[in-house]
């Protein structure tokens, strides 16, 4: 008789190894910690670099999974302990306010990313100031219009904010933010011709197919200035705000009023994913992603026999490399589910 | 203009780090981001100061041109890169130990020079670095004496600092080295360029002061970094 | 406006830590004593007034901090200094109270460089033992800035003259925030207590762009460059003058209230520039709304700003 599999986290990444699992005729229970699927894409516009509307990518994804009948949604759940080894696994999952416990074959782990709230920086006067926003919140200001007050505006991005810091944030680069600035700095032409794009930055980081002329295309096709400096303050002058960076090429410092800033933060460990991997068993890095068997070789599978990761929970990630891991470990685990 | 990197020293930093008493550490953890030159506040009145070039050279050794600039002598000390700094460098407390770094070069002695007065007469002799002596006549000229303030406000005319705290301090002075520090410094002649002559012009921009006193054989420094908007006689 | 409802900056756990001591040992600066007594006969008499006694010895001189950045003194030398005027202080058992931000992380670093540097104390106390002194890194150094926070409920208590109808700006200078990002009580890009007391004292408090640029000293920079230094004090001040116009200006340390309040006078004979700014230190802040009287706040020995000075203190109802 073939065991069930877990899943644990109903974003892009969880979802496609459920469905994976389940058009392989496996019983999947697929435990989420919200009360709906989707994880951080439901906060996006659209995706790079193709720029696709988001939501109905996602709504697609998530049908598959909703009515699918191989898999059992559990919403508002969370898992409170494992026993058990590969093959045999015994977990109890609080479903709702209710323990229920469940014998699985096999685990994966896709809780995804947390967003950074940069309240440290105050530099940057976040959630001191108004008109600064983050990425994040930028793509729903996108979603619901907001944007369009911004014409004849100047719009800065902001990259780099809690990554490659050993201060406030952290030491690592968040890989997508590089190309998601360039999308959003996109999307203000397309949507508000007459508003000015600037984005700061240290290096692009355009590590991705069509990512590299995607942004170009920002550069060369919508006129989005990119100057090359991590950004020293926003401040407050009378009703506007002044973003003062070092031009690096050229050496000077410069200072430039904006209307509104937008703040590339950091995606960081979800702040329960060390508790997590104690229930499991598995390891994480310093910073709370969950730790490859072998960097190199064996990316979906954790330090444990059986349990497996996918997508943002262990590095940051964008969406087609989460798909792909989701995936990977749902054919990885098939091998636990007899 | 080329620049030969095979010239530049690399073990320049490692070997200052140890004698910089451990307080200056981590440049080489730079990201060269820019973000201390985008709020310095010396960046925004001088052309070509920029204590990011400053870190890269030091880190890649290029140390010849940091120790001879001008640039190295411009900073406020404001430590407004420090506050903002990813990567926690203490930028001011590089420039105070290459500033002596740039001395020991014979660099900078013309500032340090017109500095003198506040360690030999006010530090070692009152106690006190600020002087009670007005230097400003329009500042007099507004206000009076000082020590007619003090009075009015119950206070003694003149805040007193004991002779044996005094004699301590001169005695620390003496001890640790700083006394023949000063000597140095007073060996320094002040180059004045208000009396410039052709001739000296010439010999000026080929590099050295015409003066040498003492033990202390002082060079003139140059924009490294660039020169300023209106040529380097812009200074 | 800063939004201070939104989220404040101040460290509560480092205010936590400060103690309000029976007696405190203060620190004397330089450019109070000789610049700007009224600094000086404020933090004694508003101390008092807030029950805590200050202590002041005559054999404490000059931090050392101005001729070791200067490059005139060696660090070999400063060390020792500061070790020992600490040590004046700890033979009270007393911490230290600096109303200089220079002083403040002066004493602070070095004292903590020595604390966490076994050799460089060993050496430094072979040196004091000759005077027959002892540096054992005991006192704690506050900042007076700090201290007047810490104290803010006594404050509110005590104020005999509200600043009703005054607007006020502030500075709070590079070496408070910047400079010691690790010890001082508010963030160093948003900081708000001052703004707080001002607002027990009753006063309004209004804002200007180049509220946190430095004040242009540059240090020495200002010996050495004034026209750099000057360029930076005139964009600080004409924003000060444009945005805020404000009734005083409030800074921390002696250095900038220095430089913040010369630099009127000479923008005013090489540039033309006019401005009429008082600045004042938080020490005469909080001597106004404490009542002192105006021989004690010697604002006379401030340069720039007198006609300013002259309306807002009628406002409150000192005769100046
Ligand atoms: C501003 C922004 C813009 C972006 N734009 C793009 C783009 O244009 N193109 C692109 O490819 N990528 C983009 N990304 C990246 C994209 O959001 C991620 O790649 C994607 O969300 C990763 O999916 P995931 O499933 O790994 O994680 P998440 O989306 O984070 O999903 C994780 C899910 O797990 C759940 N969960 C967490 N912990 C637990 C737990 N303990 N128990 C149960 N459930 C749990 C969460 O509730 C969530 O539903 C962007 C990211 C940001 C921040
Ligand atoms: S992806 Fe780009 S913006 Fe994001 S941390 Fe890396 S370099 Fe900075
Ligand atoms: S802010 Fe720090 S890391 Fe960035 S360039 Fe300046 S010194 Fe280097
Ligand atoms: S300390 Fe020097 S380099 Fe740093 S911001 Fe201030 S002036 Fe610039």
């Amino acid at each position: 008789m073939s065991k069930k599999a877990l899943v644990i986290g109903g974003g892009i990444a969880g979802i496609n190894a459920a469905v994976e699992l389940a058009n392989n005729d496996k019983l999947v229970i697929l435990v989420e910690k919200n009360g709906e699927l989707g994880g951080n894409v439901n906060d996006m516009a659209a995706t790079f670099p193709e720029l696709d509307e988001a939501q109905p990518l996602l709504d697609e994804q998530k049908s598959k999974v909703e009515d699918n009948e191989n898999i059992d949604i559990k919403f508002n759940s969370e898992v409170i302990s494992v026993s058990g080894k590969a093959g045999d696994f015994k977990v109890e999952i609080n479903e709702d306010g209710n323990t229920v416990a469940e014998e699985v074959g096999a685990i994966i782990v896709a809780t995804g990313f947390n967003y950074m709230e940069p309240n440290d920086y105050s530099e940057y006067g976040y959630s001191r100031l108004d008109n600064v926003v983050t990425s994040q919140e930028y793509e729903r200001m996108v979603m619901n219009g907001d944007i369009k007050k911004y014409s004849n505006s100047n719009v800065v991005f902001v990259h780099c904010v809690g990554s490659r810091d050993r201060v406030k944030g952290y030491r690592y680069c968040s890989k997508i933010c590089c190309t998601y600035s360039a999308k959003h700095a996109l999307l203000l032409k397309q949507e508000v011709p007459s508003a000015n794009a600037f984005v700061f930055y240290i290096d692009i980081r355009a590590l991705g197919k069509g990512y590299e002329e995607f942004i170009r295309d920002a550069i060369e096709d919508y006129g989005v200035r990119y100057i090359r400096g991590r950004v020293s303050k926003v401040i407050n002058k009378e009703d506007t705000l002044l973003v003062k960076a070092e031009n690096s090429l050229i050496g000077n410092p410069v200072e430039l009023n904006a209307d509104l800033v937008v703040l590339a933060s950091a995606m960081e460990p979800q702040k329960d994913s060390k508790e997590l991997a104690e229930i499991l068993g598995i390891e994480t890095d310093d910073y709370g992603f969950y730790k490859e068997a072998q960097s190199n070789m064996e990316p979906v599978k954790s330090s444990k026999e059986g349990i497996f990761l996918a997508g943002s929970c262990t590095a940051p990630l964008e969406i087609r490399e989460s798909v792909a891991m989701g995936k990977a470990a749902a054919s990885e685990s098939l091998s636990f589910l007899g | 203009m080329l620049e030969k990197a095979n010239d530049w020293s690399d073990t320049f930093y490692d070997k200052w780090k140890p004698i910089a008493m451990g307080f200056v550490n981590g440049a080489e953890k730079c990201l060269q981001c820019g973000k201390c030159t985008g709020q310095c506040p010396a960046a925004a009145v001088n052309p070509s100061y920029n204590p990011r070039k400053i870190i890269y050279d030091l880190v890649n050794g290029n140390i010849k041109r940091v120790l001879s600039s001008v640039e190295l002598w411009q900073c406020f000390f404001c430590s407004g890169c420090f506050a903002t700094c990813p990567v926690d460098i203490n930028f001011p407390f590089f420039v105070f130990m290459l500033r002596l770094g740039a001395m020991s070069q014979g660099f900078g002695w013309e500032d340090v020079k017109q500095l003198e007065k506040y360690a030999e007469k006010d530090y070692l002799q009152d106690g006190i670095t600020v002087s009670p002596e007005e230097r400003n006549p329009y500042v007099i000229e507004e206000r009076g004496d000082i020590a007619d303030i003090r009075q009015k406000a119950g206070m003694p005319r003149q805040r007193e600092v004991s002779d044996e705290a005094i004699a301590e301090i001169n005695m620390i002075s003496d001890l640790s080295g700083m006394t023949n520090f000063m000597k140095k410094i007073g060996g320094v002649e002040l180059y004045d360029c208000s009396k410039c002559t052709p001739k000296i012009e010439e010999k000026c921009k080929s590099k050295e002061l015409p003066k040498k006193v003492g033990n202390v054989k002082t060079h003139y420094r140059f924009y490294n970094y660039g020169v300023p908007i209106g040529g380097a006689d812009n200074a | 406006m800063h939004k201070l409802d939104k989220l404040s900056g101040i460290r509560e756990e480092i205010v936590a830590d400060i103690p309000i001591p029976e007696e405190i040992f203060y620190f004397q600066s330089c450019v109070a004593s000789n610049k700007y007594p009224g600094i000086e006969s404020c933090t004694l008499d508003v101390l008092n007034k807030l029950g805590v006694k200050p202590f002041v010895s005559e054999d404490q001189t000059c931090c050392g901090g101005f001729v070791t950045f200067a490059n005139v003194a060696a660090p070999t030398a400063s060390m020792p200094a500061v070790a020992r005027n600490i040590s004046l202080a700890e033979e009270e058992g007393l911490d230290i109270c600096a109303v200089c931000n220079g002083c403040w992380t002066f004493l602070n670093e070095f004292g903590h460089f020595m604390n966490g540097n076994d050799e460089v104390k060993e050496s430094v106390n072979m040196m004091l033992n000759m005077m027959g002194r002892e540096y054992k890194g005991e006192s704690n150094i506050f900042h007076i800035g700090a201290m007047l926070y810490k104290l803010k409920d006594r404050i509110a208590e005590n104020v005999e003259r509200p600043l009703e109808g005054l607007k006020f700006a502030t500075h709070y200078g590079c070496h408070y925030l910047g400079g010691g990002k690790y010890g001082a009580i508010d963030d160093a890009q948003h900081p708000s207590f001052i703004q707080e007391l001002v607002e027990i004292m009753g006063g309004e408090n209004v804002d200007y762009t180049a509220s946190g640029e430095c004040c242009g000293t540059g240090f020495t920079q200002v010996i050495n460059d004034k026209e750099k230094s000057l360029d930076h004090s005139q964009m600080k001040l004409e924003s000060v003058r444009d945005e805020a116009d404000p009734d005083f200006v409030i800074v921390l340390c002696p250095y900038c209230l220095s430089q913040l309040d010369r630099m009127q006078q000479q923008l005013d004979y090489r540039r033309d520039v006019k401005l009429d700014i008082p600045i004042i230190h938080i020490t005469q802040l909080a001597g106004l709304a404490l009542g002192l009287p105006k021989e004690r706040l010697a604002f006379d020995a401030h340069i720039g700003g007198q006609d300013r000075f002259k309306k807002a203190l009628n406002k409150i109802g000192i005769d100046y």
